[in-house]
């Protein structure tokens, strides 16, 4: 029973029509190139007709044999009340019965597959990609106009070839699996980040369309609805953004480490710029307890000097390094910091330390805070029009100065006691709270009374920090430096040292008297030709302040 | 079997084809206290009938799903069970062989298996790999062939 073929061409043909009718289009070309049997029309009509009647269903094959005549031709067509051809003329007349060619069957499923492509798109269903749609759509378009081409014969220019070419190049036969671009790592649906983005590359096909496409691409992956995204993908998202927030929780323990240390916890939040422990408490001290007794020796000769800060070593850095410490240990921003570099308060041509003018101020008790422009503090003096007449009765006191020696003498000589002098200190001070709080209130009623442009727009007070200060400094305390110090080990660091003995700071080295530690000369050389729009920039717009919110 | 051989079956067994059970049927009615009913197949040779009933038997205890076309898959364990996969996985010449019996003895489910494993090993084939394999001659001219290959280009969807 196995002449020639191993059998094949010895099978019966009603045996050859149903072994064939497994197998597509593509399948049969490559099999009627084999053999002149194949090519028999009964062969070749017996299995056209099966597959329109059986293996598709009717109403979707409904036409394939005919002429397109429409310029869709994969547009679904209207019901007709004839039956299929291929049915009524194989049951009817023998002799009209069409002459079915393997390209009637091509025709059929690719008029199968647009069918499927453009019916309406449920709720649910299976998931198909919409760019293989796509593709397979422009693909069948290309392959009937190759067929209306063919047939019809008709020359066209070398113009309209060339464009029809260009826009057929970038059409490709559809992939052989519908959903290979929705399939994770895990053959499983793939991840969208929002419905969105999953609108954009699904769509739904009903049971019935899928199947037909899934005989029609039997390597598609299929892809339910119902099934939902791959957990395993969404496991692995979860566990990666669960590291990554560990990684960056650690990563902002590791960053904060160094605030377990009080010392720096406290230069981490204080924002005077001063280290507010080693500020004298000279009025608390000598005023409010009737006991002069309990201020030690060394404080009471603090008392007859300007300078605020206990006796001790203190170290200046730019505020600027100050700031970047502080934001990296807040957000991490911008990097680790690098070691302390104060630098850049050296003067450029003698290399010796500059000292600001806010700390000069400051440390000469001609302003209570270390970041007070003194165009601020002279302010309210200046607006004072009309001032309390306790102020202006009561003795004069230095901001932050405590009372001179002059004026406490001649409260005692007027036989006052320590306790009253210092409720007249007290009073004084409230007024003088009052009056800033008054000022800072009503800041245009006051500043109308001066003519001077920038008291019509009074500049922020980090502005004028900036536009007095070649630099703006801070200090901190010694352990507070040697802390810093340690959190940098093996990384040289560099700040100016202040000494404060009996009431008196000095730089460690002598600070250059040559330059100019405001830098207004140098940047009025600089700049001259654009002081201008320079001044009416920073006038317009102050710059935001540079301090931090903690 | 052609050879002579003799094989006994159960009755449900054997009346899986329809040949064997309309003749029965139609001996029921002259004989009926035979309990042992002959059938000869002299079309059909030893090896393939015994091939054909153990299908049968299987059969019987595990039916086999429905063939849906065209192929959803072009591997044999995804259409059907892994016992029937592994029935077919024989000679072609068997194959062919056990195609004829079927359809001789009208044995549908046998018939869409065996006709399964024939599509299957054609699917995905060239022309030449086909001829090779069926040890078909190349009747085609060379025309004839050129033809064809440009039809075949049309079709060639993937």
């Amino acid at each position: 029973m196995s002449p020639n073929g191993n059998g094949l061409l010895t099978l019966p043909l009603e045996l050859q029509v149903r072994l064939l009718t497994y197998l597509r289009a593509y399948d049969l070309a490559a099999v009627q190139q084999v053999c002149r049997c194949f090519r028999q029309p009964e062969l070749v009509h017996g299995i056209v007709a099966h597959a329109a009647e059986h293996v598709y269903p009717p109403s979707l094959t409904r036409g394939f044999d005919q002429q397109p005549t429409q310029s869709d031709p994969y547009r679904p067509l209207p019901a007709t009340k004839d039956p299929p051809v291929a049915k009524s003329n194989a049951e009817t007349d023998q002799r009209n019965k069409p002459c079915y060619t393997f390209e009637h069957l091509r025709n059929m499923e690719l008029l199968v597959v647009a069918r499927v492509l453009n019916s309406p798109e449920p709720s649910t269903g299976y998931i198909v990609s919409k760019s293989w749609c796509k593709s397979a759509l422009k693909w069948l378009e290309a392959q009937q106009e190759e067929q209306q081409a063919a047939k019809t014969n008709k020359k066209i220019s070398k113009k309209k070839q060339r464009l029809r070419q260009r826009r057929l190049s970038d059409i490709s036969p559809p992939w052989p699996n519908v959903n290979s671009d929705l399939l994770c790592e895990h053959s499983c649906l793939s991840r969208c980040s929002n419905g969105k983005s999953a609108r954009a590359r699904r769509r739904y096909v009903n049971k019935q369309a899928w199947k037909i496409l899934k005989k029609l691409y039997p390597d598609s992956t299929s892809l339910d609805a119902t099934t939902g995204e791959c957990l395993q993908c969404f496991a692995e998202s979860e566990m990666n953004k669960k590291n990554q927030r560990d990684e960056e929780e650690c990563r902002k323990l590791e960053r904060k480490r160094p605030l377990s240390n009080p010392s720096l916890r406290r230069l981490y939040t204080r924002r005077t710029g001063v280290p507010l422990h080693a500020i004298r408490r000279a009025e608390v001290t000598v005023f409010s307890s009737t006991d002069s007794a309990v201020a030690t020796p060394c404080e009471k000769i603090a008392l007859a000097t300007p300078c605020p800060l206990r006796d001790g070593k203190y170290f200046v850095l730019p505020r600027a390094w100050c700031h970047q410490w502080r934001r990296y240990m807040k957000t991490g921003e911008g990097g680790p910091c690098p070691a302390p570099d104060a630098a850049g308060l050296l003067c450029d041509a003698h290399r010796l330390p500059l000292l600001p003018p806010h700390l000069e101020a400051y440390l000469e008790g001609q302003a209570t805070e270390l970041f007070a422009s003194n165009e601020t503090e002279i302010m309210p003096a200046m607006v004072l029009a009309t001032p309390p007449a306790a102020a202006v009765n009561g003795p004069m006191i230095l901001p932050g100065q405590g009372p001179d020696q002059a004026t406490l003498q001649a409260m005692r000589e007027a036989g006052l006691g320590e306790h009253q002098i210092g409720q007249q200190l007290s009073a004084l001070r409230l007024l003088e709270t009052q009056q800033r709080q008054y000022i800072q209130q009503q800041p245009h009623v006051m500043l109308d009374n001066i003519d001077a442009p920038v008291a019509r727009n009074p500049p922020n007070k980090n502005e004028l920090l900036d536009r007095e200060n070649h630099s703006v400094v801070e200090l901190l305390a010694e352990e507070e430096y040697q802390a810093l110090e340690s959190c940098y080990k093996g990384v040289s660091s560099f700040a100016l040292r202040l000494d404060v003995v009996h009431g008196v700071a000095n730089l460690s080295t002598p600070p250059c008297r040559a330059c100019d530690a405001s830098g207004r000369a140098s940047r009025a050389l600089v700049v001259k030709n654009r002081a201008r729009s320079w001044v009416k920039k920073s006038g317009d717009q102050p710059r935001a302040p540079a301090s931090l919110e903690y | 079997s052609k050879e002579g051989d003799a094989y006994e079956v159960p009755m449900a067994v054997a009346k899986m084809s329809v040949l064997v059970a309309d003749t029965f049927d139609a001996d029921e009615d002259d004989d009926e206290a035979e309990p042992v009913k002959d059938f000869p197949l002299p079309n059909v040779t030893s090896g393939v009938l015994e091939k054909v009933i153990e299908f049968c038997k299987h059969f019987q205890e595990e039916p086999m799903t429905t063939i849906q076309t065209p192929l959803k898959s072009s591997k044999l364990e995804d259409l059907v069970q892994q016992w029937y996969a592994d029935f077919v996985k024989v000679p072609k010449t068997l194959l062919f062989d056990l195609v004829a019996a079927a359809n001789y003895m009208d044995i549908k489910p046998l018939l869409d298996l065996t006709c399964l494993a024939v599509s299957i090993l054609i699917k995905g084939k060239s022309a030449a790999e086909l001829r090779s394999m069926f040890n078909l001659s190349d009747e085609l001219s060379h025309e004839e062939e050129a033809q064809m290959a440009q039809g075949n280009q049309q079709f060639a969807d993937r």
